[in-house]
């Protein structure tokens, strides 16, 4: 049983659909790629997959992450280049590995943060300063809460359509952010905003590998 | 790929994965390197058009075609069609992202008439003139096929040309031709008059139809001689031959099929008189169990889908079924693919088959009786016995089953009161016969349709009221509550039975049922009986005279033109037969000279 974690882009058209589609997606995608893989025991037999984090429809990232275990005696090389052959093109298989953090380490992610706006970068970087209090839906109901207690850092750059942010900020099983929080939040100031992850990485801010 | 200039779109609809493309296993060329480039449309959702097997298929055959790029459109849903309009964006194909009206042929699949104000909808999204007569030369080809082709009058003044039957090859000598034509420099006019020719095709613009002083059809004349009087449909002869499309496009949403389907045979061989399928698709013809393991081993490992059904009108009628699934399990058990079995008949569904499929995965059972007497279910040809019913449900509720759903009809031709408290008795005896057990069935009803090319045409469909007294009466015999009860909505079926039935006056209730924003009319969101019954009014239709009238054999119906290969002799011949209440054995048992073995074929099981 050989663990394998493949990193993936999910670019493009693949911002829009949601992580339970991306799932069958990729489960089909690893079956065409005659890479065969581990199943679960057990009366109806799964795939042992597992997703590093999800990631938000309308959402792009260049560093997506599932750990999953293959039965063959393959190379990582081989592997990689079997899965790049069948997954799509909005799914670009950067490479297959061995793991060496445990996914479970994911504490921190970078995300690159196009904001489509006629507002200069201070006034988007004043309107986030302080505290950041957002409706929270949950099934207990709605709560008022702070997310600027989850960002870590923040970049504002003007360009051409307005403001491009680098925020890096909690992301995991633990502490999370949605970006959609912020670009919600920020509603009025902007007409549109495009939300790339960049990187995932653990506590110390080390790559997630 | 869906365009930049759609993006914003999406994030303002429902499931945008509908609208997105980039689906794995699409075809791109080249657009400038291709002589023609062509759009198959599904007038329905982009869930429902990507479990269509025939799109596949068909797709799969013209994409090889190396002068031709075939790409694929759906019907976008009213959120996304009022933000295309609110933005004057034309409909795109999914592939190029380039809009509709810059192909030079748009082909539609008109695959149940509650589609058709889809397949003009999309027409008016894409900026092409909706009807025939009103495309220039730089306008697309407009064409359509699939069963509702069969009778395709109520939708024919859309339509510059029809492919009439199996497809495969139709489609292929369609685009050849239109391709010489225009580097010949042909006018349109020029090259439907020659396409007119190939058989298979009808060209709707090229006939003349005549109406009798009682709104009945007069005569349906071709306007040239060398245009044929009788369109003739077409078939693969060797199905083992037909090309077969191993991978496709795969949704990233999930379609209503997400699986791969596999089919055994074209036809069927029982001779339900109800049925049109049953009729338009003879003969009946297998594919070989050799072609049919392979293609099986090809579709999974190029799709990667873990499920696979096997797909015909009456699948336990393969003569070689046993074998078949002896050798998809010998392998799709290790490779943790679940095989399932749509469309078994009650009959032939025996025990071994049964724990053979139940072993892979455990999928609901369906049973159609169809009727709720043994005079009825005669009547209908539909050779079942209450005896047979019973015991397969006895067999799938002692496999650990809890449910089976049963599906009937209601308004077939000579039902009576007593045929319908007959589907709660046979309920009930279901039910009975398990008495100390949780098991419940589930009792669907439809209405019945009478369609074109089955014994049936000449019926009269139940009016709505009538259909709507059954569906009560029905209600208050079942009395278990262990049977779940479901019925369709009568107006729908009423709808149907104009459209089915329907001839050419009927394009401008289409038309006006667009205008005035009817879309989607198979969903209930979308359905408005009170609407339909205005247009209706608004353009003078009415619609009783199309479906609930009763047709004298001599009338001239307005499908008289096309034939499927079944003869009018023996649709009256079995209709005759239904009114005595006398069936009619199977094609494997008897031949009953229907006449569709003139069209050819092999392995079928007519002389």
């Amino acid at each position: 049983m050989l663990p394998v974690r493949v990193f993936f882009k999910k670019q493009g058209v693949a911002a829009y659909i949601s992580h339970l589609d991306l799932q069958r997606t990729v489960f089909r995608a690893i079956l065409r790629s005659g890479v065969r893989p581990c199943y679960t025991e057990g009366f109806n037999p799964h795939i042992k997959l597992a997703f590093a984090v999800s990631l938000s429809v309308y959402q792009e990232s260049e560093c997506e992450i599932f750990d999953f275990f293959t039965e063959d005696d393959l190379s990582y090389d081989e592997i990689t280049a079997r899965l790049k052959a069948s997954f799509p093109e909005c799914l670009e298989v950067i490479r297959a590995a061995a793991p060496v953090k445990k996914a479970s380490e994911l504490a921190l992610a970078d995300y690159r943060v196009d904001l489509y706006t006629s507002k200069s970068a201070d006034e988007i970087k004043e309107a986030l300063s302080g505290s950041i209090n957002v409706v929270k839906k949950s099934k207990k109901g709605d709560t008022l809460t702070d997310i600027s207690p989850l960002i870590r850092s923040m970049r504002f750059e003007q360009t051409g359509l307005g403001v491009r942010m680098y925020i890096r900020c909690a992301c995991g099983s633990g502490e999370h952010l949605n970006l959609r929080y912020l670009t919600d939040y920020l509603g009025g100031m902007i007409t549109d905003s495009r939300v790339t992850r960049t990187a995932l990485l653990t506590s110390d801010g080390e790559a997630l590998v | 790929m869906i365009k930049d200039e759609y993006l914003p779109l999406l994030k303002k609809v429902e499931r945008p994965g509908r609208y997105t493309g980039g689906e794995f296993g699409c075809t791109y060329k080249d657009k400038n390197a291709v002589d023609l480039r062509m759009c198959f449309c599904f007038p329905d959702t982009y869930e429902i058009g990507m479990s269509n097997l025939g799109v596949k298929i068909l797709m799969h055959c013209l994409n090889k075609l190396d002068f031709l790029w075939c790409e694929r459109a759906y019907a976008p849903w009213d959120d996304m069609e009022k933000l295309l309009r609110e933005n004057k964006l034309p409909l795109y194909a999914l592939e190029s992202g380039d809009p509709l009206c810059e192909f030079d042929i748009v082909a539609f699949t008109l695959q149940y008439e509650l589609s058709y104000t889809n397949a003009v909808n999309m027409l008016d999204l894409a900026g092409i003139p909706w009807y025939s007569a009103e495309r220039g030369e730089d306008d697309p080809l407009v064409i359509g096929g699939g069963p509702c082709a069969y009778n395709p009058e109520p939708v024919a003044e859309f339509f510059d040309l029809f492919s009439i039957g199996e497809g495969e090859e139709h489609l292929c000598e369609i685009a050849s031709l239109y391709r010489e034509c225009r580097k010949k420099g042909m006018k349109k006019a020029e090259f439907l008059r020659l396409a007119s020719h190939i058989k298979g095709t009808y060209v709707p613009s090229l006939y003349d139809v005549e109406y009798n002083e009682d709104g009945t059809v007069r005569s349906i004349a071709p306007k040239y001689e060398d245009v044929p009087a009788v369109v003739e449909k077409r078939i693969i002869g060797d199905l083992d031959k037909a090309p077969f499309p191993a991978a496709f496009e795969m949704p990233y949403i999930e379609a209503v099929h997400d699986r791969v389907t596999l089919e055994v045979f074209r036809g069927c061989i029982r001779g339900c008189r109800f049925c049109q399928a049953g009729m338009v698709y003879r003969p009946y013809r297998e594919k070989s169990v050799d072609v049919l393991d392979e293609c099986a081993r090809q579709s999974i490992a190029a799709t990667g889908y873990d499920e696979m059904s096997l797909a015909s009108l009456s699948i336990s009628d393969y003569s070689h079924i046993d074998e078949l699934v002896d050798r998809l399990l010998s392998w799709t058990e290790e490779k943790k693919v679940g095989l399932s079995l749509p469309s078994m008949r009650i009959d032939a569904f025996y025990a071994e088959l049964m724990k053979k499929v139940m072993s892979v995965r455990k999928s609901g059972l369906t049973f159609a009786p169809e009727a709720g007497t043994q005079r009825l279910r005669d009547v209908i040809n539909k050779n079942v016995t209450e005896e047979e019913i019973l015991r397969s449900c006895r067999m799938a509720f002692e496999n650990g089953r809890q449910n089976v759903k049963l599906y009937f009809m209601n308004g077939l031709p000579t039902e009576t009161d007593e045929d319908i408290t007959g589907i709660a008795k046979l309920a009930g005896s279901i039910i009975g016969e398990f008495g100390g057990r949780a098991v419940g069935v589930t009792v669907s009803v439809s209405c019945f349709v009478p369609k074109p090319f089955t014994p049936f045409q000449w019926e009269a469909q139940d009016t709505v009221e009538e259909l709507k007294r059954k569906q009560q009466l029905l209600r208050s015999e079942i009395r278990s509550r262990k049977i779940t009860y479901n019925y369709h909505t009568a107006e729908v079926s009423h709808l149907e039975g104009v459209f089915a039935r329907g001839d050419r006056r009927l394009c401008k209730a289409v038309a006006e049922a667009v205008r005035r924003g009817q879309r989607f009319d198979s969903w209930d969101e979308f359905f408005s009986a009170e609407n339909w019954h205005d247009i209706f009014a608004t353009v003078g239709i009415d619609e009783s005279f199309y479906a609930n009238r009763r047709r004298e054999y001599g009338e001239i119906l307005p499908w008289d033109h096309i034939s499927c290969g079944v003869s009018k002799r023996f649709l009256i011949n079995e209709s005759e037969k239904a009114r005595r209440g006398e069936t009619t054995p199977d094609c494997r048992t008897k031949c009953s000279a229907c006449g569709a073995n003139q069209l050819g074929g092999e392995r079928r099981c007519c002389r």
